[in-house]
């Protein structure tokens, strides 16, 4: 007969088994942490824990505009869809709050006016991606490269028309510090931001219907169906959540920003892939997404992408870097399919 | 004789022919674990398990749901490997690492659950991994490849199905027998088939029998696990049955025999039924009442149902009723059971519960309508997914509460299932994969228990579980009955829907062919003639 000691360790053993990916993403921010908390000081005598000082600031503003993304992406994730759009959208997003922001005084008016035209217009993003996908019966992915190809060139047009031959658009009141986006580069405030985000989307994913949906959607479509779900509406309120998340990202990325380009957020998409695979998150979706790998992921990528450079390493090498740690997670956490025939 | 409560049951019979096929079979051992031990977790799947398998043995494995059959035979075909304990394979030690080193090596298993690889071709399926055989200086050949394939079908009897269509055209009964194929070939020693016969037509299962019996009398060995007694009884010449992890007894050739010319087949088998429950089952396994009854209420009218190839189906269901329909896989019933609660599109015709529509699955939820899918492992549940939350899924709806969902009243509505239904299971987060099949059928129970269904449309409710979980699952039928639910129940098993169903339908070509009362004259062969 077993005792209760040993009912207890195999508890823990399967409990251990049960969330082997997201303690590895915890695992992995903290061995980073570690690296480039000694490394740092002894390479370059950086702090990079040292809240007053820029590298902590760089990090920790990269890495809440990365967990605010992420944790949205979740909720599309979650549905094993993908959205390659986020870049574009995002790049659109800060040209038009910029230009709004501009043309309406630069005051507070101008800064929500400038946040609600483009909530209308990510909401709008994600319903087509979602509902089209459903009409059209195509994979979410096909509609977000159509979006992507379209809001680059929207982007780009916009960015001409106002900017004429100049590289970059600023605020007309000087850099984001002097303008009503300055409060969202405290740290204070970015954190606030960041609990507020996890809090209501951990609520939204784990107690509500549309989180708990778009998990049952990711695992068995046929087995949500089966179960009353109705798989439209479920994957569209996924990507309006996400919708959201974009458009705060996009406030806390502009607001760090002293210009920005008409792209200035290309390869976002690919960031935000990354970032959830750090953290833990099977990017088929299903039961086992996590909001919690999403910010323990981006946080990893935040400090892998920044401490690159503080320890010495050439800007122009960082993607390579990246790149192997990835493949090296990915290798690591990938499931063992030898054993069983082809599935 | 290893159980001496078989000895009562069985004489040994004088029989020239077993002599001499046991005498060969005594040769040689051609495959044999020891002290085989498997956890999975906090389960203990095997207990120090000793297993030996000689040449020319149809050896069938059996054994409640969770006892660990299949365990012990994938551990053997490298699908996993065991926590501790030893193999040998021709008497050498056996450690595949792989399904397909395995098969390589001559031991191949056709597994319970759909294994055939959607999206490509029959042929394709046929020769999954070995696609180098017909590659000729860096080119593919799939012109041979196809040719050869429907050469291989055609000699396993099978040839309606056609080498180069899509293995998505054909049903699951089908794609088991593709991938029978699959599994065997010349070099093929051990032959283990995992509980494949119930997702098999008649057809299907009279060529899975022809093979194993083939293989035994060229010396090779099958392994063959069921839940169905005579089943076992009629194909097999040796026995082993498990309980809990462990091996409880094994009954010989002549056991079999015995039992199989015995004018009396049900108690000869009831000292195998107890050995593997390890209680006495009782002799209450259907309803004994013999009278159709129901309350007056009607609570579910479908009218003139047309769609697909069904013509204009109509039924009437009252509450505390249980109406089975019955006939030959593909004749329709399935198809009827989905648009009865919403999942096909229907042509004209329609279905009202409580007086309300039924147009999609939500509709029929809201009218307290459950649906059991009788593809468990696709449709019915999420197989990576919690015990609790497969069960709280169709529920979520009416536990939310202002968006929000409370986990306390979830968890005490889950906990409220595992305990009534006694699934077996560590805790409610427990993975429904990690399940044996009749506890995973009692989560599928379950999710429309804890709903409160007061129409439950059952597809193949019994569909690859032991005796024990069939009787409770009668049992919580009948209870459901009582307590004046409705019940649809679709079976290809006629004894269970003899026993059950207060009005049978018959179906036949997508039509209804006949429809019986409750009655205690009638028999199987009565309705048998409107099924074929």
């Amino acid at each position: 007969m077993e005792t209760k000691t040993e009912k207890k360790e195999l508890n823990i053993r399967g409990w251990l088994k049960g969330n082997a990916n997201s303690l590895a993403g915890c695992a992995g921010l903290i061995f980073c942490m570690i690296l480039f908390g000694t490394l740092a000081p002894a390479i370059k005598n950086i702090n990079i824990f040292d809240i007053s000082g820029s590298s902590f600031k760089t990090i920790f503003t990269e890495g809440v505009t990365f967990s605010v993304l992420s944790v949205g992406a979740v909720f599309v994730y979650s549905l094993g869809a993908m959205d390659i759009s986020i870049g574009a959208q995002m790049s659109l997003y800060t040209v038009l709050l910029v230009e709004i922001y501009n043309e309406f005084g630069s005051n507070y008016t101008a800064m929500f006016f400038g946040i609600f035209v483009i909530l209308i217009i990510a909401l709008l993003c994600g319903a087509i991606n979602s509902v089209l996908a459903s009409l059209l019966k195509i994979k979410p992915i096909i509609t977000s490269l159509f979006l992507q190809f379209l809001l680059y060139g929207i982007s780009v047009i916009l960015f001409n028309r106002w900017c004429g031959d100049s590289q970059s658009m600023t605020f007309n009141a000087g850099t984001a510090s002097s303008t009503t986006f300055a409060p969202f580069r405290k740290i204070g405030v970015m954190f606030a931001v960041l609990v507020i985000v996890a809090v209501i989307f951990t609520y939204l994913f784990n107690f509500t219907k549309i989180g708990r949906y778009a998990k049952t959607i990711g695992a068995n479509q046929e087995c949500a169906r089966q179960a009353g779900v109705n798989i439209t509406v479920y994957r569209m309120a996924a990507y309006l959540v996400f919708a959201v998340a974009i458009v705060m990202a996009t406030v806390v990325f502009l607001a760090n920003k002293s210009a920005i380009t008409y792209d200035a957020c290309r390869g976002y998409e690919m960031n935000i892939i990354i970032c959830l695979i750090l953290g833990g998150m099977p990017i088929s979706g299903g039961m086992k997404s996590r909001i919690s790998s999403a910010i323990v992921g981006s946080f990893t990528y935040a400090l892998i992408d920044i401490c690159f450079i503080f320890v010495g390493v050439p800007s122009r090498m960082t993607n390579l870097f990246v790149a192997i740690i990835y493949i090296v997670v990915v290798l690591l956490t990938c499931r063992d399919k030898g054993r069983v025939l082809p599935q | 004789m290893k159980n001496p409560m078989l000895k009562c049951c069985y004489l040994l019979r004088d029989d020239s022919i077993f002599l001499e096929r046991k005498s060969k079979m005594e040769k040689e051992i051609i495959f044999e674990a020891k002290h085989m031990h498997k956890e999975f977790g906090p389960t203990i799947a095997l207990k120090d398990v000793d297993f030996t398998l000689r040449r020319g043995e149809i050896r069938g494995l059996i054994g409640e749901n969770g006892s660990g059959k299949s365990t012990i035979m994938s551990i053997a075909s490298g699908m996993q490997s065991a926590t501790s304990g030893e193999m040998f394979y021709h008497g050498k030690p056996w450690h595949p690492q792989t399904m397909v080193e395995s098969q390589k090596q001559g031991i191949s298993m056709i597994l319970q659950e759909a294994n055939s690889i959607p999206n490509i071709t029959v042929a394709h399926n046929i020769f999954a991994g070995r696609e180098k055989e017909f590659m000729s200086h860096g080119i593919f050949n799939s012109g041979k490849m196809a040719k050869e394939a429907q050469q291989i079908l055609d000699s396993f009897g099978i040839s309606h199905i056609r080498a180069q269509d899509s293995i998505n055209k054909y049903s699951f009964e089908d794609r088991k027998l593709v991938e029978l194929v699959r599994c065997v070939d010349e070099n093929t020693e051990i032959l283990v088939v995992d509980e494949t016969t119930t997702a098999l037509s008649q057809q299907g299962r009279d060529i899975l029998y022809d093979l194993i019996h083939r293989m035994a009398s060229e010396g090779k060995a099958v392994v063959f696990i069921s839940h169905d007694i005579d089943e076992i009884f009629d194909q097999c010449n040796a026995l082993t049955v498990l309980r809990d992890g462990e091996i409880v007894g094994t009954v010989s050739e002549e056991e079999i025999l015995a039992c199989r010319n015995s004018d009396n087949r049900k108690e000869a088998v009831k000292p195998v039924r107890h050995m593997m429950v390890g209680r006495e089952m009782g002799d209450k396994y259907y309803r004994e009442d013999m009278e159709r009854s129901s309350l007056p209420e009607t609570i579910l009218e479908v009218s003139h149902l047309t769609f697909g190839q069904i013509k204009d189906f109509s039924l009437s269901l009252k509450r505390g009723e249980i109406v089975g329909i019955g006939g030959l896989s593909g004749c329709g019933m399935h198809e009827v059971g989905r648009a009865i609660f919403g999942l096909e599109k229907l042509k004209s015709g329609s279905v009202t519960c409580n007086n309300k529509p039924i147009r999609t699955p939500l509709d029929a939820i809201r009218q307290n309508m459950g649906y059991i899918s009788k593809n468990r492992d696709t449709e019915a549940l999420i197989m990576q997914g919690a015990i609790g939350d497969n069960i709280a899924l169709p529920s979520l709806d009416r536990l939310s509460h202002c968006t929000f969902i409370s986990p306390a009243k979830e968890r005490a509505l889950i906990q409220e299932q595992i305990d009534s239904l006694s699934i077996k299971c560590n805790n409610s987060k427990q993975y429904v994969s990690t399940l044996s099949g009749g506890n995973k059928q009692k989560v599928s129970f379950a999710k429309w228990m804890a709903n409160d269904s007061e129409v439950v449309i059952m597809d193949c409710p019994t569909r690859g579980v032991d005796v024990g979980v069939k009787q409770s699952m009668y049992q919580i039928m009948e209870e459901m009955k009582k307590n004046g639910k409705a019940i649809i129940m679709i079976s290809e098993e006629m004894t269970e829907l003899i026993g059950m169903s207060d009005r049978l339908i018959i179906m036949k070509d997508f039509q209804v062919t006949k429809e019986f009362d409750r009655s205690p004259d009638l028999k199987q062969t009565d309705i048998i003639e409107y099924m074929i």
